[in-house]
């Protein structure tokens, strides 16, 4: 297995949980040590002293056997509550190529569970489309990351995106200080979405965005017309791409452009994914925020 | 401009042209069904960039329907018809074929004649021919020579008139052509004809080019074949002999017009006299100019002469750089004065006045050549080179002189006798009546003038004189004269009731004039040497007589004119023998005493034998090229020009000469294919769609 995991690569196996265990597993050992270090009651190891350090945390008995000054590490104890949100209507169904944007997701969410779990951070899912279709409290331990597994794998994307309706109600669940990482297409009504976003900032919670979107969404490869047809709601479109492709581009950067303005000014970090970037990179942007909040 | 189809049939297939629109409709309404996430990004789109789908497919619509349709008329054969008289790719045509064969065609470009490249392109016109049309074939210059009887079917025939064809040395008359190529097509009923004119296109041929509105029949195309080339040439013409003040000299003068672009220096000019090389020069020759050269040179023995003048230049045209002349005792017609008063110093003399008014300045060359000699050196004179002898104030005339001058009388010589202060009026009394047709009836003394109603007489000799002029002269002593049987008086003095001039009737039809005046040609009776009409009076008297052994034709033709001499002598045999430039000799019978010589065709010398009482003579003629036209300019006529020239719906066409002559003929009488520049047109529209196509995909 290579640096990162082609997103493609991954349904060839069955058990995608097993899979996001080995990748998290591998991507952290490659890991800056300041990014996935914490504090935590539990030994892990001796460092020499050096200045600054509590002194409460001289190991004194090694000071008396050996006349060095050694601190004692802990690992750290989960203290963040971190949720996910997946965005499970029928438009997260499509798929350009093997894997689709709803596979990337849940894949990237049971990728991001795992990390969560053995951070110690408590991991809470909430899977919706027009309403909220399952919602799994944030808890501790690999018992509930299992938890958090077999709810992923049993969930399938259908009906219409009631995105902000159902951020709004996300909002009054998720007070708890956290962190929330969104996983959507960001489809509907484009101010609405981004206004009752900000809600999940209440408190003390940070919250991640990431956009899922399919190659296809973002160029418009298509040769020959085509009537396309919403998976959702909307009204079908007569078209030829060749001949709206740029001016579709143009639009489709403008909306991400705007997105990423407007949630970098409300504190919301934003990322776009496309079904072909690796789930590494989603990682990489959660954990640095994530040392963010804790801070 | 008109269309037909070769393939009139395949035109039903022409609503295909519906297929591009059908199948456009059906694409919209059939196009594939594509799940998408969200679809009201690419409703913006489209909105966005509806104007330019819309025209690109518009475009893409027509440029589809233009390929089917242009594929239709591919299939189907369109044929163009650029001209309205066209009949149809079916139909038979009548060809009137026209060869300019003028000397202007004899110009040489780059090693071939417009004659040859006209030839050339007669053939190319029978090569587009089919065995259902008809074809004629003339040569034209100022007149048409048709060398078939009405139209053929076998272009074989034709063809061997073609290449047997030869170049003439007339000038060009564009009309000539037409006119019988009009006429026989008249007989031909209801097909396609049209009139092939193959010339050099050059200006002259077009002078008082004109025809009525009704004249040409405008079912007929005029199709000029423009075979010409522009070019210099110099051109020589009008060479004549004159007298020199030097005595035993001639002046020769030469016309030289320079046809060129640019100024030609010591341009070379030979005269050739009688076969031998006689004077040589050089002119300068300045474009659009003439340039009149002159050349001295010795007159030689003979009573007649021939000659030409060349110029020795390298020119599109060599045929007119010679002109040819000829010097001939009838052309400088000499007069014979006979002092009878002569005195030491010529001023005091019989004949001075007269003399100087026959001769006025001898630095110019002119036609009268007067000559003074006594009563004396009068029987040693060969009378017969003189047009007149004119008797100065000759106290008598013996018997052996009388004798010569009825002799040469009789021979068609021509006397004057002007009666002075000497004459014996007892021997003039006993003349012979035909030698002296008056009486003298004695003398009158006072101051007579000229009756001014007797001016009005209609005598040529009166004709371009200023009668104002005639009647101002006074006379002081004049001779009572009275006219014998057939002799007239033509003026009187004003109160006198007697005649100041007669003259008789001729006594044969070859013999010639006397004429009488009865007052001396001095100043001892009368101060007419001192009035202005002396001069004019004189000159016109001289000419008058010089007139009595003339011919009809001059003695200078141009090609293609008929030579015609009426002689004037008797005891001429049966026929004249004329020689052309070639050496080929053609008996000539007398028509009386008349000659007609038509076969003037090459210019040259041309002698003529014939035999009178006095035995065998040899007289010339020269005929020349007509440069006078200026068929010698190789000057083009303008294309734009061309069409003006005709009635207003007279379709002309002016094709260039080429190797594609036929195919333009035909194209323009039959229809031009369209298959090429359909099948071009067709990729172009293909490549239009295929661009078009992939821009709408990629």
């Amino acid at each position: 297995m290579g640096k990162y995991f082609n997103p493609e690569e991954l349904t060839k196996f069955a058990g995608f949980s097993v899979m996001a265990g080995n990748l998290v597993d591998g991507f952290l050992a490659g890991l800056h040590p300041a990014l996935r270090k914490g504090v935590s009651t539990d030994f892990t190891e001796h460092r020499e002293y050096s200045f600054g350090d509590e002194t409460k945390r001289i190991d004194w008995k090694v000071l008396a056997k050996s006349d060095r000054y050694f601190i004692r590490e802990y690992r750290e104890e989960a203290n963040l509550s971190c949720h996910i949100l997946l965005d499970a209507s029928a438009s997260m169904d499509y798929a350009s190529g093997k894997i689709s944007k709803y596979k990337y997701s849940v894949f990237l969410s049971a990728a991001l569970a795992y990390l969560m779990t053995i951070q110690q951070d408590k991991t809470g899912l909430v899977i919706f489309d027009k309403e909220l279709k399952s919602l799994i409290p944030p808890k501790a331990g690999k018992k509930h990351l299992s938890l958090i597994f077999e709810e992923l794998e049993n969930s399938k994307p259908s009906g219409n995106t009631m995105l902000p309706e159902v951020l709004q109600k996300a909002a009054g669940l998720l007070k708890k200080r956290g962190l929330t990482v969104l996983i959507t297409d960001l489809y509907g009504d484009t101010e609405k979405i981004i206004r009752n976003t900000k809600y999940l900032l209440s408190g003390k919670n940070e919250v991640i965005v990431f956009q899922v979107l399919d190659e296809d969404e973002l160029s418009l490869p298509f040769k020959e017309s085509f009537l396309f047809e919403s998976l959702e709601e909307g009204a079908p479109v007569l078209a030829l791409p060749g001949m709206i492709r740029e001016e579709y581009k143009r639009i489709m950067l403008a909306l991400t452009a705007k997105f990423r303005k407007e949630f970098n000014a409300a504190g919301i970090d934003y990322t776009l994914l496309s079904t072909k970037t690796p789930v590494e990179e989603a990682l990489l942007f959660y954990l640095e925020r994530r040392a963010r909040v804790v801070g | 401009m008109n269309f037909s189809f070769i393939n009139s049939g395949l035109l039903f297939a022409l609503p295909l042209v519906l297929i591009p629109v059908i199948i456009h409709l059906f694409s919209i309404k059939n196009s594939r069904v594509k799940k998408f996430p969200e679809t009201k990004y690419i409703a913006q789109a489209v909105k966005k960039s509806i104007t330019r789908i819309h025209l690109l497919q518009l475009l893409l619509l027509l440029l589809r329907v233009l390929i089917v349709a242009l594929l239709v008329f591919f299939f189907a054969g369109t044929v163009l018809h650029k001209n309205a008289n066209s009949a149809g790719p079916a139909s038979p045509e009548a060809y009137y074929v026209l060869l300019d064969n003028s000397y202007s065609m004899g110009a040489v470009y780059k090693n071939s004649s417009s004659f040859d490249r006209g030839k050339n392109a007669c053939l190319r016109v029978l090569k587009g021919l089919r065995k259902i049309d008809s074809v004629s074939f003339a040569l034209f210059s100022n007149i048409a020579e048709p060398k078939l009887k009405g139209l053929t079917s076998e272009p074989a025939e034709v063809e061997k008139k073609i290449k047997t064809a030869g170049l003439s040395a007339r000038s060009t008359s564009i009309k000539s052509g037409l006119s019988t190529a009009l006429d026989a097509l008249k007989q031909v009923p209801g097909v396609s004809k049209q009139i092939i004119v193959v010339t050099d296109l050059a200006l002259h041929g077009y002078a008082q080019f004109a025809f009525a509105p009704g004249e040409l029949d405008p079912k007929v195309n005029l199709v000029f074949i423009d075979v010409g080339e522009t070019a210099d040439n110099i051109a020589a013409a009008n060479a004549s002999a004159g007298i020199s003040s030097f005595e035993d000299r001639l002046k020769f003068k030469v016309d030289i017009f320079g046809y060129t672009a640019a100024r030609y220096s010591k341009v070379p000019v030979t005269l050739l006299l009688n076969g031998q090389k006689a004077a040589y020069g050089f002119a300068e020759v300045k474009p659009g100019r003439k340039t009149v050269k002159t050349l001295y040179a010795g007159a030689g023995e003979s009573e007649s002469s021939a000659g030409s003048v060349k110029l020795e230049v390298e020119d599109a045209l060599a045929l007119d750089n010679s002109s040819y002349f000829t010097v001939s005792g009838r052309q400088l017609k000499k007069i014979l004065l006979v002092d009878g008063d002569s005195k030491i110093s010529a001023f005091l003399s019989e004949t001075f006045y007269l003399n100087l008014a026959l001769n006025p300045n001898q630095r110019f060359s002119r036609e009268l050549l007067p000559s003074v000699c006594v009563l004396n050196e009068l029987k040693n004179k060969n009378l017969s080179e003189y047009k007149a002898v004119i008797l100065c104030n000759i106290p008598e005339l013996l018997p052996a002189e009388a004798g010569v001058l009825l002799t040469y009388l009789k021979n068609g010589g021509n006397l004057v006798y002007f009666l002075g202060d000497k004459i014996e009026l007892k021997n003039y009394a006993a003349l012979d009546s035909a030698l002296f047709p008056a009486v003298i009836r004695g003398e009158e003394e006072g101051n007579f003038k000229i009756d001014g109603k007797t001016l009005s007489s209609g005598h040529p000799l009166l004709k371009n004189t200023d009668a104002g002029k005639l009647e101002e002269v006074s006379f002081s002593r004049v001779y009572r004269l009275a006219p014998r049987s057939k002799c007239f008086s033509y003026l009187d003095f004003a109160g006198l009731n007697c005649p100041a001039f007669l003259e008789s009737g001729k006594i044969s039809a070859a013999s010639g004039r006397v004429l009488i005046f009865p007052f001396p040609a001095d100043r001892d009776r009368t101060d007419f040497p001192l009035r202005n009409a002396y001069l004019p009076f004189m000159q016109e008297l001289a000419k008058y007589l010089a007139e009595g052994k003339t011919q009809e034709s001059p003695d200078a033709l141009c090609a293609g004119e008929l030579f015609k001499r009426k002689f004037e002598i008797s005891g001429l045999s049966g026929s004249v023998e004329v020689t052309n430039p070639a050496g080929a000799v053609k008996k000539i019978v007398l028509q009386g005493n008349t000659f007609e010589y038509p076969f003037t065709d090459s210019p040259g010398i041309y002698s003529y034998r014939y035999a009178d009482s006095k035995g065998r003579k040899k007289e010339y003629f020269s005929v020349n090229l007509d440069t006078g036209s200026g068929e010698s300019d190789l000057k083009k006529l303008a294309p734009a020009e061309l069409p003006k020239l005709f009635p207003p719906k007279t379709f002309v066409y002016l094709l260039k000469n080429g190797k594609k002559t036929e195919r333009d003929i035909v194209a323009l009488v039959r229809g031009e294919e369209l298959s090429t520049p359909l099948l071009l047109a067709l990729l172009f529209l293909l490549t239009a769609e295929g661009m078009l196509s992939l821009r709408r995909f990629l």
